[in-house]
């Protein structure tokens, strides 16, 4: 029986100090609800600014996380060979920059790897197409590819619809079977009109003539499939097309040295990335092997960019609201130095005194964070209503609901960093003097 | 009364010495509170070209359930005399015995624990919380000694039906009449079942009228305990056991009503 005593003892101690805290957050609350109603404007004006702080720092998020996801962790190419001083869109800007040459075998060799997933040539080339008897003609961006067995996405179009390998090439005879298959975007397809399964015609004028040189000008197209490139995630509203390699070296003449303007490698599941571009540096000695999102067009829409911009509206959110709390909260206690010499007087411990002061701060920082998180979503749902409205294809910012917890815990760690500032002033606080006042 | 409520294990503190790791007296004394040799200067250290002395060499005590009345005009070192005995301040000089305890020995948060569990104060500016209602005014010491809500309601609500507000529980101290907010003041310092009672010029801000009835119930509710009201008002002495009459710091005169001065 007595030694249950200290136990006994220890549990009525640790209730009273569990009811003590409980009836310190109501006061602490109380006081909160005490300021909104004597000095609202103040209490207003410091949670909007928090809130509005919140809220660009969501807007900043949403959009740094729509970048994220517009650039996928497990993007078309680990490994990228392009010809060195040539780049993702040189074809697109200068069609006589250098391009790599034997691709189809070189590509071979690195998809027989163990450690590579899949290695794809890539040629792109401006090309003019149009429904087969329309007037309507078009340039669109072609893009030639190798499809693997295993259909994957480039540049947000896939391969699903073209005949995997490259029939028509033959070992560079450029005599095998030809597979006619055209994958367009929506884009392209709304600009010349088309539908799945219409009969197109492709080519430049220049390679039109070389063309009914070649075939007897009997080549045919079939639209095989409409990409829907808002679902895919394809930014920007370029019409593109897909097509075999082979054939797309053919309109546009870059048969004659089996040229395309870069080789993407996917290295295996457990593979190394490293090996990988080793294995891409001997095959083109003298190319550029890129990794992860070093090309040009990946990098403007990397997770790096991303993360940077989120970090930098991370630190100014977390700073603005600091020095918000910080400088309403000391204002606060300065108007409310008697209370707390009363707290002091009728026998409230320091550390109590402290803890009131603190809640009523965290729990204003609180307040301002869920105004800021509606606020937030409202500014997310108008960036992408405006986005899509001017410039954007799509919506350019995502939110998710883990959003709302990090913009309570980013508000919260600004007003646990402001609390020093009000915390030494309560902590100086001279009671006879304010009991005297 | 106040000390109707069966003690309980809140009350727990107030079985314990008065206070941990200080001064105290062998014996239990009759005497509740003994001033030695205090003398307090404000101004001290960066200021003290411009000291000012507020008690000079004071020294008195008060039994156990007397009423006391310190009384001087402005300035006259009364409520320094409270704050030093309240542990409010450390005096310059000399030595402060509560309840058996040197509060001159004892840290701050020692002084406040001491406060928070012996000492009721009383304010001439009632100093209520304004977002409060009076009963939760009233219930505010009971927090810090960790009291369960409910027993915390129940003891306010007693002691606000003692002095007269029963009716008055769920008001805010803005709709209270002066009267009515220091009745709650007083209510609030004898919650906690305190063996003093401090009172700093409680009648100041109330006309006289109400002012005598206020201080009637101060020193009707206090019953047993040691109550000191540091007053101007020369009418206080109608209330009070004895009378220390303060001039420019310094314990003038003594007034004993009932005996010899």
């Amino acid at each position: 029986m007595s030694d249950d005593l200290p136990e006994r003892n220890r549990g009525r101690s640790r209730g009273r100090r569990v009811r003590r805290w409980v009836g310190l957050f109501r006061i602490a609350i109380y006081r909160l609800v005490a300021r909104l109603r004597h000095v609202p404007r103040q209490t207003i004006v410091t949670v909007a600014l928090i809130a509005v702080t919140i809220a660009l720092l969501m807007i900043v998020t949403g959009i740094a996380a729509g970048i994220a996801t517009d650039s996928p962790a497990d993007s078309e190419a680990d490994v990228r060979i392009v010809p060195a001083g040539g780049g993702t869109l040189s074809s697109v800007i200068d069609v006589e920059t250098a391009r790599l040459g034997n691709v189809h075998e070189t590509s071979a060799t690195l998809d027989e790897r163990e450690d590579v997933a899949y290695a794809t040539p890539v040629l792109v080339e401006a090309v003019r197409i149009r429904v087969d008897g329309s007037d309507e003609t078009e340039t669109v961006l072609a893009m030639g590819v190798v499809p693997p067995a295993e259909p994957i996405a480039i540049e947000g179009v896939s391969t699903a619809p073209l005949e995997p390998g490259d029939p028509h090439f033959a070992n560079g005879a450029y005599d095998g079977a030809r597979t006619g298959e055209v994958v367009l975007t929506d884009d392209a397809a709304a600009a010349i009109n088309a539908s799945e399964g219409d009969s197109l015609e492709v080519g430049s004028s220049a390679a039109a003539t070389r063309r009914r040189e070649n075939t007897g000008g009997s080549l045919a197209y079939t639209a095989t499939a409409i990409e829907d490139t808002a679902a895919n995630g394809v930014s920007g509203a370029l019409p593109i097309v897909m097509l075999h390699l082979s054939e797309l070296q053919s309109i546009s003449g870059a048969d004659d040295d089996d040229l395309a303007d870069q080789v993407l490698v996917k290295t295996g599941p457990d593979a190394s990335t490293t090996a990988v571009e080793s294995a891409a540096a001997d095959a083109y000695p003298n190319a550029t092997v890129q990794t992860g999102d070093d090309g040009q067009l990946a990098s403007i829409r990397s997770n790096d960019f991303a993360l940077a911009t989120s970090l930098v509206a991370l630190i100014v959110a977390v700073v603005i609201c600091s020095l918000f709390v910080a400088t309403s909260a000391a204002l606060t206690i300065d108007k409310d130095r008697q209370t707390i010499a009363v707290f002091a007087a009728i026998g409230f411990s320091t550390r109590s005194r402290l803890a009131i002061v603190a809640v009523t701060t965290l729990s204003l920082t609180l307040a301002g964070a869920l105004v800021g998180i509606v606020l937030g979503t409202i500014g997310i749902s108008v960036t992408n209503y405006v986005a899509t409205a001017t410039v954007a294809p799509e919506p350019i910012a995502t939110i998710r609901p883990a959003f709302g917890l990090y913009a309570v815990a980013v508000a919260l760690i600004a007003g646990v960093l402001a609390l020093p500032y009000p915390l030494s002033l309560v902590a100086r606080t001279n009671v006879v003097t304010e009991l005297g006042r | 009364m106040a000390r109707d409520s069966p003690p309980n294990e809140n009350e727990s503190a107030r079985a314990r010495p008065i206070s941990d790791g200080a001064d105290r007296t062998a014996a239990p004394s009759s005497v509740a509170v003994r001033c030695e040799g205090v003398t307090h200067e404000y101004g001290t250290g960066s200021t003290a070209s411009r000291a000012v002395t507020a008690l000079r060499d004071v020294s008195f005590e008060v039994a156990t359930g007397d009423v006391v009345g310190l009384v001087g005009p402005s300035g006259s070192g009364k409520s320094t005399a409270l704050h030093v005995i309240g542990g409010l301040l450390e005096p310059s000089d000399g030595t402060v015995d509560v309840l058996g305890t040197d509060l001159t020995a004892l840290s701050g948060a020692q002084r406040t624990r001491l406060r928070r569990d012996h000492i009721g104060f009383v304010f001439q500016q009632f100093h209520l919380l304004p977002a409060l209602s009076a009963r939760d005014n009233v219930a505010l010491p009971l927090i810090e000694r960790g009291v369960a809500r409910r027993e915390r309601q129940r003891r306010a609500a007693a002691l606000l039906e003692q002095v007269g507000l029963d009716d008055r529980m769920d008001h805010l101290p803005s709709e209270l009449s002066g009267g009515e907010q220091q009745r709650v003041a007083i209510a609030r310092a004898l919650v906690a079942d305190p063996a003093v009672v401090l009172a700093d010029e409680p009648t100041g801000e109330l006309d006289t009228g109400t002012g005598a009835r206020v201080l009637e119930l101060l020193v009707d509710v206090a019953d047993e305990r040691t109550v000191l009201v540091a007053t101007h008002d020369e009418r206080a002495m109608a209330v009070t056991d004895r009378v220390l009459r303060l001039l420019d710091g310094e314990v003038r005169q003594t007034e004993q009503f009932g005996s010899e001065q």
